[in-house]
């Protein structure tokens, strides 16, 4: 695993290195933004859903203390009404000779809008006094109604109940109200003495409704209303809950504290703020389902993701363009720099971009300008050594040679052939003198030929005519231009290697044509040829020179013929053992034009 | 400088594509939240008392607020015409319902204009069906065990043999033809007198009912859905004999009277439960179209002591939200 991570790893540091440095860089910088936005991304959303749970526990807290505001007014109103009943109209007065029902009407006229009645039963469940009707049902038991048996129970406290459909009165419209019920013991007197009563305030049960109804019109979450025993009071889907088509859970929240709560009803994630409210032990449940941060969370997640998707799209817009910017000006530099890998010297090198590139682009300009006039040194100075030493194998005319003629003149003028020696001394001078051609390196065919025949004619007098010669030359190149001394080191080789050991029956022949447009001077020899190995070391090899002879080798001819010419030119040897060997030299067809050749001052 | 502008253009173009992409997204995900489906649903019920239907109206009501849609309650302007109430089925279909909540007022007559339109919308059939239809769900309590239990009710309350007349209506709608058999089962082994009261088409109700009280003198009478008991209370009260009244129904003129002695025992079905899970059952229909079985909601025998128990009342008197 660790090697195929690494082996990984490898791939794509190898691949990264081969991309272009545009590439490398928005790469990079787009890693790091990636990176970047999504570590703060995440913050930010972290952030956002902590503080989301704050706000809406917040806001559940607030709608509570409206609620248990506004709950307090009714309740307090309830028990206004009921002290005021009590305190101010019962306890002052004598029902044995009195009645409550004016100061009742009185009390039901100023607080109509939430009161459905006003009730003073004796403890056998008779009637004292009612508001607004007072004909009470027929065969009625008050006295086991709930609210007459909690108020029994215990005489000391106000007792509100759980909604309930009011049973008192007769009604010929078929109305039946929802009422909570406030009951208490009261005192009544009849002659002075003190009797057991029950007072009972019904409000309307729709005031509490409105009360809820107001905070749980908006969407989230509900609030509901139970008792102290977890009874519900209200709820906004009560008729739901009472079908049994909805489940509410009340009986666990009547044990919640005062505060919030998280808890798990029917597989749903809620959070649940509890209030309880004064005196009566109910308790104000505000619920809020998880579902309800999640769909803020889904829309948060959603801008989040698309403010991060903008930005790293923004920010991958201006890498690409730094990266441009950047690498823009170093790619035209490398492009301009490419064509020197070429050898094009004559560059125009990339200047621009930043500082630090157009420098190195100066440097590169400045470096290739320095490199130009080195070469332009260098060839000169090659050339220069190349001519010296072209000219020190031209004036290497071997001195035994010089010698040996020498000698034979000595012998001519000893035997008193001075004609003989006249000519041969001619012959001699005529050989310098277009050896030497006043310094020229280019000369006519005709003077090249010429000097094959003066050497030619000291060699038939020192071998003694022990070779014919037959020279045939083309009279239209007579004036073409060729390089000096190429002729002569090839007669010097057909004499030694072809016919120095044939007794009178040698014959060398120079025979100078045109073919192709290019000048061809064979020099053929019928002496006893040379093997190929020979002939293979022959244009090669600098050192084999005769002794005896001019010291040219055919090498050096061949060398010079291509130096000055071309690759193309030079010699060419065909030699068969025991049948002769013919010398081709291949020269470019010029006509002679001074010391010049194509034009080209020869220095 | 070529490279550079496609650059620059293919750039500007994923920058068009991803504003329109935000900006589709956003108001995508605004229209989501916004939009309420509101489909037109219609209830169709037998009758032309809306009195008789206002706890279901009430359920229908609840689920409307719940799940949103919209709903045209009808009313038919007399009590039992099958062709009334096709008519008025083919019209709301027409005026681009999307589904049928029905009452069916004639069993056996409306059955394939029921079978008909539940090819073109989803059908739900609420307190009487129609008869052999196929695949189309039907919301009710047990009718039968209605009857079954108004029967006894009569039997464990009335003074023993008493001569118990039935006053038999409307027998062509389902549910009061199970009723009817429940409640006959019931006094299979007793020793009562059973007597069938059956109105005449033409007859007035008033009139038949009082003629039959004093001609046919029985001790008990029982109706078997709410309009045939409102008759029966309107018949008896007033005269002074001591007829004991049972049956199965709730309207408030019944309940009030069940309050006030006139009614001795009633049997009631759970109207909310039924309008509620009528309209959700017919707006999931709408969504996906799958064989649900048939629904029962549950029913209640009160009398005039128990109707006040806190678990009746919540049934009895509906709290108007």
């Amino acid at each position: 695993m660790k090697a195929k991570i690494i082996k990984l790893l490898q791939r794509a540091v190898h691949y990264y290195r081969h991309k272009s440095i545009q590439f490398t860089l928005s790469i990079s910088f787009t890693l790091v933004a990636l990176t970047g936005m999504g570590f703060m991304g995440t913050i930010i959303y972290s952030r956002f859903i902590s503080s989301t749970k704050e706000i809406i526990i917040g806001n559940n807290k607030q709608v509570i203390e409206q609620v248990n505001l506004n709950l307090n007014i009714y309740l307090r109103n309830m028990m206004r009404i009921s002290n005021a009943m009590y305190y101010s109209v019962i306890k002052k007065i004598d029902l044995s000779n009195e009645s409550l029902d004016k100061e009742m009407n009185l009390l039901y006229e100023a607080n109509k809008d939430n009161l459905v009645s006003i009730v003073c039963f004796r403890s056998n469940g008779s009637l004292v006094a009612a508001t607004p009707i007072n004909n009470l049902k027929k065969n009625l038991h008050v006295t086991k109604q709930n609210w007459f048996v909690k108020a029994n129970q215990e005489i000391e406290n106000l007792h509100f109940s759980t909604p309930h459909v009011q049973n008192l009165f007769h009604d010929s419209s078929f109305n039946y109200h929802w009422v909570i019920s406030l009951s208490r013991v009261v005192e009544l007197t009849y002659n002075g003495n003190i009797n057991r009563g029950i007072l009972l305030v019904d409000m309307n049960y729709s005031g509490i409704e409105q009360i809820f109804a107001k905070v749980n019109s908006n969407n989230s979450g509900y609030v509901y209303l139970i008792d102290s025993n977890g009874e519900i009071i209200y709820h906004p889907k009560q008729n739901l809950i009472n079908s049994s088509l909805l489940h509410e859970n009340n009986k666990v929240a009547a044990t919640y504290k005062d505060g919030t709560h998280e808890e798990d009803f029917e597989d749903e994630e809620r959070i649940v703020t509890v209030r309880t409210v004064g005196y009566t032990g109910w308790k104000i449940v505000n619920v809020t389902p998880a579902k309800e941060f999640y769909m803020s969370y889904n829309q948060m997640k959603f801008f989040t993701g698309m403010i991060i998707a903008l930005t790293i799209f923004l920010i991958t817009f201006a890498i690409q363009f730094v990266s441009y910017l950047i690498s823009n000006p170093l790619k035209k530099l490398d492009d301009s720099v490419k064509d020197l890998e070429y050898g094009k010297l004559d560059l125009n090198i990339y200047i621009g971009g930043s500082y630090e590139i157009q420098h190195l682009g100066r440097t590169i300009t400045s470096v290739v300008l320095q490199m130009h006039e080195l070469m332009k040194e260098i060839v000169i100075e090659q050339e220069k050594k190349r001519k010296s030493e072209f000219e020190s194998l031209q004036a290497q005319i071997n001195p035994h040679f010089l010698y040996n003629t020498l000698d034979s003149i000595v012998w001519m003028v000893e035997s008193e052939r001075y004609q003989e020696a006249i000519s041969m001394v001619t012959a001699l001078a005529s050989l310098f003198r277009i050896s030497l051609s006043k310094g020229k390196n280019i000369i006519t065919i005709q003077e090249e030929i010429e000097h094959a025949q003066n050497y030619l004619y000291i060699q038939k007098i020192r071998y003694k005519n022990r070779f014919q010669v037959k020279i045939d030359i083309a009279s239209e190149i007579y004036e073409c231009s060729t390089i000096k001394l190429i002729v002569q080191p090839l007669l010097e080789n057909a004499i030694y290697h072809g016919v120095e050991y044939m007794d009178g029956e040698g014959e060398i022949t120079i025979k100078g044509y045109l073919k192709d447009e290019d000048i061809y001077i064979d020099v053929i020899d019928n002496g006893l040829g040379m093997p190929e190995e020979e002939i293979n070391l022959i244009l090669r090899d600098n050192t084999r020179v005769h002794k005896k002879g001019s010291g040219i080798g055919l090498s050096n001819v061949h060398q010079r013929i291509q130096l000055y010419f071309g690759p193309k030119y030079g010699l060419l040897i065909d030699s068969e053992l025991d049948e002769g060997t013919t010398v081709h030299i291949h020269l470019p067809r010029v006509k002679y034009n001074g010391n010049t050749l194509n034009g080209e001052e020869d220095s | 400088m070529i490279k550079n502008k496609k650059f620059v253009m293919v750039m500007a173009l994923l920058f068009c594509l991803f504003g329109l992409l935000f900006i589709s997204t956003y108001l995508y995900i605004n229209d989501t939240n916004k939009k309420e489906t509101r489909t037109r649903i219609s209830v169709i019920v037998y009758g032309s008392n809306s009195d008789r239907w206002t706890t279901l109206k009430q359920g229908i009501d609840q689920a409307t607020e719940d799940f949103g849609a919209e709903v045209n309650f009808c009313l038919m302007s007399s009590e039992t015409d099958a062709k009334e109430q096709t008519l008025l089925l083919e019209r709301e279909i027409e005026n681009g319902s999307k589904g049928i909540i029905i009452a069916v007022t004639d069993s056996r007559n409306m059955a394939e204009t029921i079978q008909e339109a539940s090819l073109k919308v989803p059908v739900i059939m609420v307190e009487t069906k129609a008869d052999d239809v196929d695949n189309i769900i039907y919301i009710s309590a047990d009718n039968y065990s209605m009857g079954l239990n108004i029967g006894r009710s009569v039997y464990l309350n009335s003074k023993k043999n008493s001569k118990v007349a039935v006053y038999v209506k409307k027998m062509q709608r389902s549910s009061v033809y199970e009723r009817y058999q429940g409640f006959m089962d019931s006094f299979k082994y007793t020793e009562n007198k059973i007597t069938g009261w059956e109105l005449a088409k033409d007859d007035d109700p008033a009139e038949y009912l009082k003629r039959m009280i004093k001609e046919d003198p029985v001790d008990v009478i029982v109706a078997l859905d709410d309009m045939s008991l409102e008759e029966v209370i309107d018949a008896v009260q007033g005269t002074a004999t001591s007829l004991e009244v049972y049956g199965i129904g709730s309207t408030s003129k019944i309940v009030h009277n069940l309050d006030y002695g006139v009614i001795n025992s009633i049997v009631f079905q759970n109207e909310f439960n039924m309008g509620y899970l009528s309209l959700q059952e017919v707006l999931s229909n709408i969504h996906h179209n799958g064989g649900v079985p048939d629904i029962e909601v549950e029913f209640r025998t009160v009398n005039r002591e128990t109707m006040y128990l806190p678990k009746n009342q919540r049934l009895v008197f509906p709290i108007v939200q």
